[in-house]
Formats: structure tokens, sequence, C-alpha cells
């Protein structure tokens, strides 16, 4: 109906598919060895060889960008995944069973939400070790309340529905319900919230490593290659440019997204 | 006639949220004490005003909420004792069609897949006795297989109650609970629905309860009615009975609302609304918009009196007018 309300959801869509398109590249072909340090050409600005130039060691900063996409969405997909697993269990339980299992679900879901979510993740990380597998786990942690609230209330609206009555009065057990049922027609909200919490994540990753807490070297990283540019923020603007660019395409395109679906999703109701 | 179901003074009352702890707790007696005995193969109807309690009784019986007190028989059996196996059982033999038919068929599945559930849950037959019985319970309401890959919201409201009525069937059950099943249709759909009901009820001598407001309809398809007032069966009998003697100034009320061609008489009017539930009126619990109310109704609740055989009533006035005959 409305062109320009889809906008921004074709934006989104067109930025996370050429990260995306970036990444399945990556996988195969890079331009330079994302790890080859070339000591003779440090810094170089940009340029037809080197499109978005070298950093301080002479690596090229396209190919490590490019690599870079593969850590994010494989840092934003597993947090996802763990979240919406952990949220969904938390959250359909409290939301189709109710009374006190619900009132103590939630109650723990709230003591997540009153911790900073960056501060728990650097707390785990503090107490285990820094590295990939550590980042995951805190930054999956820390999106579980997200999706616990919104697929709880979901369930809570389906399932005074009568499709839902009709099929308890046919003989369907919880499990049936939850699943067949209620799980379907969550799916919009789910869809959103997952693309939310994945360009939370990707963010939250950026800014662990920029401390040096995140993903650790070899591993490449935008947030270690954001801390990595600071120091020559006036030799070489660029690399700091650039890399800051692709967050925020990466950030922008995913939240574009979500709102955009959650307008889609909205005219239809 | 053999009984169906016998339902045996039951409540659902729900608790209020306290506004200050010291508060005592108060609740909403949404049905206060019904009991009703249903006989194989009739139509009850059960009538009264939104917020009466009829849907409530409806999920009752069939067990879609639990009671707080009283007794529900299904053949002489008490339904609460069920084992979840034997309630599952039981599941297949009574069953249920919403009001809403926009709400009672999941959006995100087809025609077939809701259909074929209630099968699946029940485990019956091999998948080509399903995709048969499927088709064949399509066609009993009046649908052809064209329906069955299409989503419920390529359907009209009547096809859609079509299909909830196909699926309610396609278990065989002996006993439905029909919650306001024809009011959110157009009258030609109403009218066919209806027939639609009756054709199965003789094809599978089926029980109902018919829950509706609309009097018209329920005294053309049921065999008995109840009429409820703040959760209480305020009179019962047969449709002729009813509709020709109605004894309660309630029932009197509603019945002489039913617009007719022709007919000067202006319709009784009630004073105010439905008193609130969490603290209904002392006594009788209709004496504050009783046309007839003296001051007996406002201290004493009147007991249910037999007036002839099947039909009773609850209100002083026919003790006294019993009184007079004497």
């Amino acid at each position: 109906m409305n062109k320009a309300n889809r906008l921004p959801f074709y934006l989104g869509l067109s930025f996370v598919i050429v990260l995306l398109s970036m990444m399945f590249i990556s996988l195969f072909y890079t331009p330079y060895e994302p790890n080859a340090i070339d000591p003779n050409n440090r810094l170089a600005t940009p340029s037809l060889a080197h499109p978005f130039g070298t950093d301080n060691f002479g690596r090229d900063i396209l190919s490590r960008v490019m690599v870079g996409t593969q850590t994010a969405f494989l840092i934003g997909t597993t947090t996802v995944m763990i979240g919406l697993s952990i949220g969904f269990i938390l959250g359909a339980c409290a939301g189709y069973f109710g009374g006190w299992l619900d009132e103590l679900l939630m109650r723990f879901i709230d003591a997540m939400l009153a911790f900073p979510g960056i501060l728990l993740a650097i707390m785990l990380i503090a107490v285990f070790e820094a590295g990939m597998k550590n980042t995951i786990i805190a930054l999956g942690i820390m999106s579980i309340p997200a999706f616990a609230r919104v697929i709880r209330s979901s369930f809570i609206q389906y399932k005074s529905y009568d499709f839902v009555k009709a099929s308890i009065a046919k003989g369907a057990g919880a499990f049936h319900i939850i699943l067949k049922h209620i799980f379907p027609n969550a799916i919009s909200p789910i869809l959103v919230v997952s693309s939310l919490s994945f360009s939370g994540s990707i963010l939250a990753e950026s800014g662990l490593s920029y401390l040096g807490l995140g993903v650790q070297p070899p591993d490449p990283s935008w947030g270690r290659m954001l801390k990595e540019a600071q120091p020559y923020i006036e030799s070489a603007p660029w690399y700091v440019i650039i890399v800051g660019s692709i967050i925020t395409i990466m950030v922008l395109g995913f939240n574009l997204l979500s709102d955009g679906l959650r307008d889609i999703q909205d005219r239809k109701a | 006639m053999k009984p169906l179901i016998e339902i045996e003074n039951i409540k659902k009352f729900y608790k209020q949220k306290r506004t200050n702890i010291f508060e005592k707790p108060s609740f909403v007696k949404a049905v206060n004490g019904i009991s009703l005995t249903l006989y194989e193969g009739e139509a009850f109807g059960l009538v009264g005003e939104s917020g009466c309690g009829k849907s409530t009784t409806g999920q009752l019986i069939i067990q879609l909420m639990k009671q707080t007190d009283g007794t529900i028989r299904y053949k002489g059996k008490d339904v609460s004792t069920f084992s979840p196996k034997q309630l599952k059982a039981w599941r297949k033999e009574v069953q249920i069609v919403f009001q809403d038919p926009y709400s009672s068929l999941n959006p995100k599945k087809t025609i077939k897949w809701i259909l074929n559930e209630p099968l699946a849950l029940h485990r019956i037959g091999g998948k080509a006795y399903r995709d048969e019985k499927i088709i064949q319970t399509l066609k009993e309401v009046g649908l052809d297989t064209s329906f069955l890959y299409r989503y419920p919201h390529e359907l009209s409201g009547g096809q859609r109650q079509r299909v909830a009525i196909a699926a309610a069937i396609i278990l065989e059950p002996q006993f439905m609970v029909i919650d306001e099943g024809v009011s959110a249709l157009d009258v030609s759909v109403q009218a066919q629905i209806i027939n639609l009901l009756k054709e199965l009820q003789e094809k599978y001598s089926l029980t109902y309860l018919f829950i509706s407001h609309d009097l018209n309809i329920v005294q053309y398809f049921c065999d008995r009615i109840a009429v409820m007032y703040m959760g209480e069966i305020v009179e019962l009998g047969t449709t002729e009975e009813i509709g020709a003697y109605p004894k309660h100034p309630y029932t009197q009320a509603l019945f002489s609302a039913i617009p007719t061609i022709g007919n000067k008489q202006s319709p009784t009017k009630l004073k105010g609304d439905i008193p609130d539930t969490s603290d209904p009126p002392c006594g009788c619990t209709f004496h504050p918009r009783c046309p007839h109310a003296f001051e007996r109704c406002k201290l004493e609740k009147p007991i249910t009196m037999t007036i002839s055989k099947g039909h009773e009533a609850a209100c002083h006035l026919i003790k006294l007018e019993k009184e007079k005959m004497r």
C-alpha cells in the first residue's frame, strides 16, 4: 500500500545481503591472504591494489574486513540461537502455564535485565577466559531476556484464542499446543527480536573485542581492527573510517530489517 | 430418555485482584450453583444476557476450565475423577464450536491440517483412512475438496464455521457445545448453519448444548431452554412451555423483547444494567431490575419451584401464586 514504509525494510535487506555475499565470497576468495604481513607497504592509502588500504603491518584491510564478516555472522547466528532456544523454553513455559511458574521465571528474567549486559559479558569473560567461545556464551546469555519476554507475551496472547481452546477440547496436550498452534503464529515477533538481537550481539562483540576481551588474534574481528586503527587515526584515517562504517552498515542493516519486519507485520494485523 | 450429562450445583468463582492487602478477597461469581440434566439426543438451549455465565457453563461442562465446586457426570461417571488417559478418550466424545469463526481456526494452517489434527491427536486410522474421512466430513458440512489446501483467511465466515463444525464432528462426538455458534454470522448464513446442525444431529444422534442470546434461534432449534441470570438458572422448561407461559419476570422481559411483525405490545423494559457480579444484590439477584419486586425479594433468595412437569423457575411470585390458589 504505502511504498515509503517499505523503504527501510529493503534498505536493511540490501545492506544485509551485501555483507552476507561478502562473507560467502571470503570463504573461497580474498584479494590477499588476510594475515600476510607486508612491511614495505604499511598504512598504504586506498588504491586499486588495496581498495581499502593496508594496516600498520601492511595487511590488506579489505581482505581482513571480509574475513571479519565471518566472525560477525558466526557470533550473531550463534548468540541468536542460544538466546532463542533458552528464551523460547523460558518464555513459552511462563506464558503458557502462567501462575507461579510465570512469576518465578519472569523475576529471574527481570534480574538478568537489571544487569548491564556488557558488564555481565565482561564478568563472564574475566572469570573464564577471553576467546570466541566465551564471547558467544556471554552474548547468548545476554540476549535471553529479550527473547523470553517477547515469546511470553505472544504465548499469553494466543493462549486465549479459540483455536487453542478448540484444540484442547479435541484432546491436545501442552506440547502440541505450543509447537503446532502458538509457535507458528509467534514467528513474526520472534523474527523481529532475532534480527535486533543479531545486530546487538555484533555490536557488543565489537565492543568487547575493542577492549581486548572478545575474539582473540589471529581470528580477525572488526572490534579489534578498530582498536588497532586507533593510534593511526591521524596518519591513516581511512582505516578507522572503513572499519567503523562496516560495523555501522551491519548494525544499521539489521535494525532497519527488524523495523521493516515490524511495520509489515503491524499492517497485516 | 437417558441422561447424558448431569450437572450438580457447579460453581465457578474468579478471585479478584486486591487493591490493598487488608481488603478481603472478593470473587466474581461467574457461575453460581447450576444444576442441569441433559438427555441423549436433545438440543438444550442456554440463554441470557452477555456476562451471565452461559459460556463459562459450556466450557465447564467440557472441562476447558475447572469448576470451583460441584460435580459434572458424563453417562454417570464423575468427570473430575478421570485419569489423564480417560480424559483424553472422553475428549473424543465431547466437542465445542465457538462463536467467532475468525479466531477459532489457526490462521497458519490449511483446512486439511485443521481437520487432520483431531484424528492425529487420537491416532485414528492410517493416512489413507484419514484422507478419506476428511473429504467425507468436508462433504457432510457442505464443502468440497477444493477447500483442502486453503487457509482460513481465504474463506468466508460461514465457510469457516462449517470448517469448525467439521473439525468437531470428525471425531464423531456424542455431545457438542455450540457456544454462540451462529451469532457472528449473517442471518441467511445463520439459517444454513442451523439447518446443517439439525442434519448432523439426526445423523449422529448428537446432543447439543446451544448457548445463545438469540431467542428466535433458540426457540427454533432447541427442545428445552434454560434462562440464566447472573450465574444462576432462573427458569427452565420445554421450549413450548417457556415460550407460551414464561413465569419468571426476567424470562417474560426477554421474550417480550423479541421483535414480531404486527404486534403492537411494547416490550417490558428492565431498569438499569446487570449489577456488578463481584457484589451481587442481596436476596433475589434480579430484584433491583424486576418490575414486580416486593419486600421479600430483597431479603430472601428464592428457591427453584416446580411449576409443571419439567418446568421450573426461581421466583417468589410463583410461591405467592400457589398459595393464592390453595
